[in-house]
């Protein structure tokens, strides 16, 4: 069963002169134990969703169910989650430790429950040390830590996130994405993790429940959302460098059938798991998209290679980019770190034709998700 | 044309604070120079310095070849972008593009004006922009009006404030090859500041790392990551950060024995000259720096590796994984491997190093031990 389930949820704000869709028939089943981010960029609806199911905001149609109980019209209290901000909301004039209790003191529980339950809490996320000192004497990402155990604390069946990486630097954001994980694996407590940084829920979810412009785009695995997006915003989202996108079509003469790309920068062999949609492609205009890391430097003139010139190399340290002129058109590729091309240079690179993804032009669904995969053909 | 050559400059605030200290840099005639440092390091009052808007208290400032020290701003021939784009709201984009061309002091015609607005547009591609106001714009728009109204006055130098950080990831990438490739068609001396070691390595031709109100290290970009003069530079430059360990390294029958982890943890053993060349350690204490892509995990009992450890998280990203890993429970090493090498909280594994990409430290000075200090 579902640990939380949202059903055609909808939120609409009114105002006297606007009317704003942020949530649009949203539905998204979370299982028990699952670590779920909700990914977008800002005003695709994800913190609007986490708020409905907090109950922080109201629903505006459509149901939202905590394991069997329709939570509607039940307060935040009442809900069994536990919500930790952005900003971490902690009292100023209260001790960590005091933070940290804060939320049984004010259910009623004993002293010794209390101080037992933040023991454990504490040593879970090592913090012990810091029990005593106020808040304002600690870092931004002790702070985050001690926000995450004031909502630890009351054993909460859903255990939401919003963005509680985005003020740390880039160290300590590590050091606290490791900690979060590890607490999952700890816990099993169904996590729920909004955030706008492709990278964060790559790294830290189950399953990636991706939204853009009020809608659900697609819901998968780490892999599932690179191997087969549902559709070009998807593509585009996830993926550092970002995806290579090329208008291509379809060219057929006797002896074979290519790809064109449409300014003639490149020809490619038809991936042959494509041949059973190919009346679908005749005739149009689609677009490809080839992953950075999927092309690889390559000498030999394989029919999937491409020749280009070196137009901007970057030395990053861990890896390089080299961005090629091809034709009319560029395509960035990744290397190792110990490639270096100069400016001009001649390069040929070999595109997988298993990792090539078909988009529709009008639509932008990716056509070649639905595909098996490419049998070793060359 | 334009060198920039900074002579012992010092700048200091009424305050006490002395943000520049006898700072000394030469950048080169169209020269892509940039400076890489933490918040509060001085960067933007460097910038401030070589363009007139702060005064150096001590020292000399060449321009040109031309001693600038007192001439004010607009006689210098800098132009400046900031990091907060510093458009004119009430202005569309070309009145903020063509507004230093009018200024009465020039006396540009007008045609002469909308020309060179038209030039510098169709080279940042944003000519269909010219009649919206900067609100209607997105990050990476304003980024490129910003530049615009830089370039529009044909500068000597441009002195660039950490142009990229308000824009998202995506459009950063997009922007940092704009900047290659203008740069290229450009060819205008440039002095870039940022805290992302990711633009310094991928434009700079060399980078100046600023700490201290001082440069500690001048040098190309893969100077810069391969042989860091210090270990603040080794930690600045890298993702994720650069391991350290205090090890203990000993010379004996022809090889080099490092222990990394405490004196009764595993020893690694090292070949004193192997393909990439000799291998000049030193006998003693050293801070070793280990980067995160050197170490190798492979399955325990495989006998790959050497080093017996136990994954602590793995994290998977798109294209690269990182592994926290303990050894001899207590020294946290962060491992970079590839995506499809499936790891799990709590496995155990052992782990290979390549000793050729080892930088040894000095533990108490942090110094770099096998470079030269000249900085």
């Amino acid at each position: 069963m579902p640990s939380v389930r949202l059903q055609q949820v909808n939120k609409i704000y009114r105002s006297k002169r606007e009317r704003v869709h942020a949530v649009r028939d949203l539905n998204l089943g979370i299982t028990e134990g699952e670590f779920m981010c909700l990914l977008g960029p800002s005003g695709c609806g994800k913190t609007s969703s986490l708020r409905m199911i907090v109950g922080l905001e109201s629903i505006s149609s459509g149901e939202i169910w905590i394991g069997d109980r329709l939570v509607n019209d039940l307060s935040p209290q009442e809900r069994n989650v536990a919500m930790s901000f952005e900003s971490y909301a902690l009292y100023t004039h209260l001790s960590v430790g005091e933070n940290i209790t804060f939320p049984l003191k004010a259910k009623g529980m004993p002293p010794p429950e209390r101080r037992k339950r933040l023991v454990e809490v504490a040593s879970m996320l090592e913090i012990s040390s810091l029990l005593k000192m106020t808040p304002s004497s600690l870092s931004s990402g002790q702070m985050q830590q001690v926000s995450l155990a004031r909502a630890l604390i009351r054993e909460p069946s859903v255990f939401l996130l919003d963005e509680p990486l985005s003020h740390l630097d880039v160290n300590l954001r590590v050091y606290t994405r490791n900690r979060i994980k590890r607490l999952h694996t700890e816990l099993d407590t169904t996590m729920i993790y909004v955030t706008h940084d492709q990278l964060e829920a790559v790294a830290l979810a189950d399953r990636i429940a991706v939204m853009n412009f009020a809608e659900l785009q697609q819901v998968g695995t780490r892999e599932e959302l690179l191997d087969r997006p549902a559709n070009r915003f998807v593509a585009d989202f996830i993926g550092e460098p970002p995806i290579n996108f090329y208008e291509v079509e379809i060219q057929e003469d006797l002896r074979e059938t290519t790809l064109r790309e449409t300014s003639g920068a490149f020809s490619l062999p038809l991936p042959s798991r494509w041949e059973s949609i190919l009346d679908q492609l005749e005739g149009t205009v689609f677009e490809i998209g080839v992953r950075p890391h999927d092309i690889t430097l390559h000498d030999r003139g394989y029919p999937q290679s491409v020749q280009g010139e070196c137009e901007i190399f970057e030395f990053l340290g861990e890896e390089n980019h080299l961005t090629l002129k091809v034709g009319e058109v560029r395509m960035t590729l990744v290397v190792s770190n110990r490639e270096f091309f100069e400016t001009g240079e001649k390069v040929t690179v070999y595109l997988d034709p298993n990792r090539i993804h078909l988009f529709s032009k009008d639509s932008g669904a990716c056509l070649s998700s639905q595909l098996g995969s490419e049998s070793a053909s060359w | 044309m334009g060198s920039i050559l900074l002579d012992k400059i010092v700048k200091s605030f009424p305050d006490g604070t002395v943000a520049l200290n006898k700072l000394d840099l030469h950048v080169w005639d169209e020269e892509f120079f940039v400076i890489l440092g933490p918040s509060g390091a001085g960067k933007t009052t460097l910038l401030k310095t070589v363009a007139g808007l702060y005064h150096h208290n001590g020292g000399h400032l060449y321009i040109d070849g031309r001693r600038v020290d007192g001439v004010p701003p607009e006689d210098r021939n800098t132009a400046m972008t900031f990091e907060s784009f510093a458009l004119y709201p009430h202005l569309t984009v070309y009145d903020n593009i063509a507004n230093p061309l009018r200024s009465p002091r020039y006396g540009i015609p007008r045609d002469e004006v909308e020309r060179e607005v038209q030039r510098v547009c169709d080279l940042l591609e944003i000519g269909h922009l010219l009649q919206r106001f900067p609100k209607e714009l997105s990050g990476g728009q304003k980024q490129r009006v910003s530049l615009g109204r830089a370039m529009v006055r044909k500068p000597t130098v441009f002195l660039l404030d950490e142009p990229l950080s308000h824009v998202d990831a995506k459009v950063r990438h997009r922007m940092r090859l704009e900047l290659n490739r203008l740069q290229r068609e450009l060819n205008t001396t440039t002095l870039y500041v940022t805290h992302d070691y990711l633009e310094a390595l991928s434009l700079a031709d060399r980078v100046g790392i600023l700490e201290d109100g001082q440069l500690v290290q001048v040098g190309s970009p893969t100077e810069i990551y391969r042989q860091p003069v210090n270990v603040s530079v080794a930690e600045q430059v890298g993702y994720p950060r650069i391991n350290l360990l205090d090890a203990w390294v000993e010379h004996s029958a022809g090889e080099w024995q490092v222990r990394p982890f405490g004196a009764g943890g595993p020893v690694l053993f090292f070949p004193v000259s192997d393909g990439a060349g000799t291998l000049d350690w030193g006998t003693g204490e050293h801070l070793l720096g280990l980067r995160p892509q050197s170490i190798r995990i492979h399955p325990r009992g495989s006998g790959l590796g050497v080093v017996p450890a136990r994954v602590y998280v793995a994290t998977p990203f798109v294209t690269y994984a990182i592994v926290t890993l303990l050894v001899a429970e207590e020294t946290e090493l962060t491992a970079l491997v590839p995506p499809d090498q499936q790891l799990e909280a709590g496995e155990e594994v052992e782990l290979s190093f390549s000793g050729s990409e080892f930088l040894f430290f000095d533990p108490t000075t942090h110094l770099n031990r096998q470079t030269p200090h000249s900085a």
